[in-house]
């Protein structure tokens, strides 16, 4: 009685039982046909595993950008609520503030620091990498946002009348750094007002990108803190806890008109 | 508009901007990643599924994993729960593909595949012919191995039985073996 394939299988796995396994090991020492067919079965299989990878292998997108937009992807990631079970206290706090402060915020738009609201605007970014960033392919100056989206990221933060020229619908992720044009990616900044301006925020995104051009930083570090947090990146990048005076008359985007 | 003229402003130097560094889980999912993205979205490739549509699942995938981890969940066999959660994507998106009357997933035509046709290795061809008309639990559990995982994985990727692999295996590679005798 021969040990059928399956069998033989998972003994060359070793997946049998052990009892099982005994008997196979001992009936192989015996018969030549079952190590015939063993040695067969692991021939067919050396055969798929190299037929399987000659097939999918080659059509991969490369595996860097692939990586970058998990990256970024994680950088803006929520854990969710019922799965911080040890923090629910903590977080219930920071939903009171955060909605204490979103009230607020929303009262006094046009002397606020402005922030983007991470839930509506985590970044999204494009696959290009580094090269296509720094070769010079990439137009530094920014696609227009179409009407239609632009009162629609005014809407989602409860701006009804924006009066033109204050606010810049800003990218939080540059195209000229990789973002998209995505509704994810974009927010209303105010233009002038505040500290923390769009226009100080323009010299933030020139200066990254001149950093990852030159190799100081790599692109997915400036994407990633970028997407955390622009006004910390502005002060790491920068080495300063106020905007520099020279970046008050920066201007590089035209506002929303 | 202008270009930004780094020279003009006035810049502490020297300017030394340390990358922040990965959290410990980031770092744990940005490793699993680079080991795993290419076996898993060649997976769903074998499941008849688009680059686009695999790259997408793959994307899911890891942030389910970062998510996953971030919770303090079990991380126990992070390989077998990284195809299982793709597998299962992967199903689901073809039962939508299916409600809304888009492309099926369907195993490739084998006298169609362009990679079948260019090559010039008839053993080669034949297994690939094989394997592209496999039934769907077959040709899983075939690809699967392929990619690495051991038998008991590939039962828990599949929610079935260590039999049913085997069975399904030993179905496999006979047909190969019978395609390639005398090649």
């Amino acid at each position: 009685m021969h040990i059928h394939d399956s069998d033989l299988i998972l003994f060359s796995d070793g997946a049998l039982p052990a009892s099982r396994e005994a008997h196979v090991r001992h009936h192989l020492s015996d018969c030549a046909h079952c190590r015939e067919r063993l040695s067969s079965l692991s021939d067919a299989l050396t055969d798929a595993v190299v037929a399987h990878h000659a097939l999918f292998s080659g059509e991969l997108p490369p595996l860097h950008e692939s990586a970058a937009r998990l990256h970024t992807s994680m950088a803006t990631a929520v854990v969710p609520q019922s799965t911080a079970r040890l923090q629910w206290a903590a977080a219930a706090a920071v939903v009171i503030l955060m909605g204490s402060f979103l009230a607020w915020r929303s009262a006094h738009h046009t002397t606020t620091e402005f922030a983007p609201d991470h839930a509506a605007t985590p970044g999204a970014i494009r696959a290009i990498g580094r090269d296509a960033v720094c070769s010079g392919v990439e137009n530094p100056q920014r696609p227009p946002v179409q009407a239609e989206i632009a009162q629609a990221v005014f809407h989602r933060y409860g701006i009804a009348h924006p009066a033109p020229g204050t606010y810049e619908v800003d990218y939080l992720i540059p195209p000229a750094l990789g973002g998209s044009d995505d509704p994810r990616n974009l927010w209303p900044q105010p233009y002038s007002t505040g500290v923390w301006n769009a226009r100080v925020k323009d010299a933030l995104e020139d200066r990254l990108h001149s950093l990852v051009c030159s190799g100081r930083i790599d692109l997915l570090t400036a994407q990633r803190d970028l997407s955390r947090d622009w006004i910390a990146a502005y002060k790491k990048y920068f080495r300063t806890d106020r905007p520099l005076l020279d970046h008050a008359a920066f201007v590089k985007d035209r506002p929303w008109e | 508009m202008r270009t930004f003229p780094a020279e003009g402003i006035a810049l502490p130097e020297p300017l030394r901007p340390e990358s922040q560094p990965f959290s410990p889980v980031e770092a744990e999912v940005s490793a699993l990643f680079l080991e795993f993205r290419n076996p898993l979205l060649r997976y769903l490739r074998s499941m008849g599924l688009s680059v686009d549509d695999g790259e997408e699942i793959t994307q899911e995938v890891f942030i389910a994993l970062f998510l996953h981890l971030k919770s303090g969940k079990p991380r126990d066999n992070l390989r077998g729960w990284i195809f299982r959660v793709g597998h299962n994507q992967a199903l689901k998106l073809r039962t939508r593909s299916r409600c809304t009357g888009g492309e099926a997933a369907a195993h490739r035509d084998p006298k169609m595949n362009p990679e079948e046709e260019a090559s010039s290795n008839q053993r080669h061809r034949r297994v690939a012919a094989v394997m592209s008309a496999l039934p769907q639990l077959d040709g899983e559990c075939l690809a699967l191995r392929a990619e690495g995982l051991r038998y008991r994985e590939i039962a828990e990727v599949l929610t079935i039985s260590l039999g049913a692999v085997s069975n399904a295996m030993a179905r496999s590679l006979a047909k190969i073996s019978r395609a390639t005798e005398g090649v």
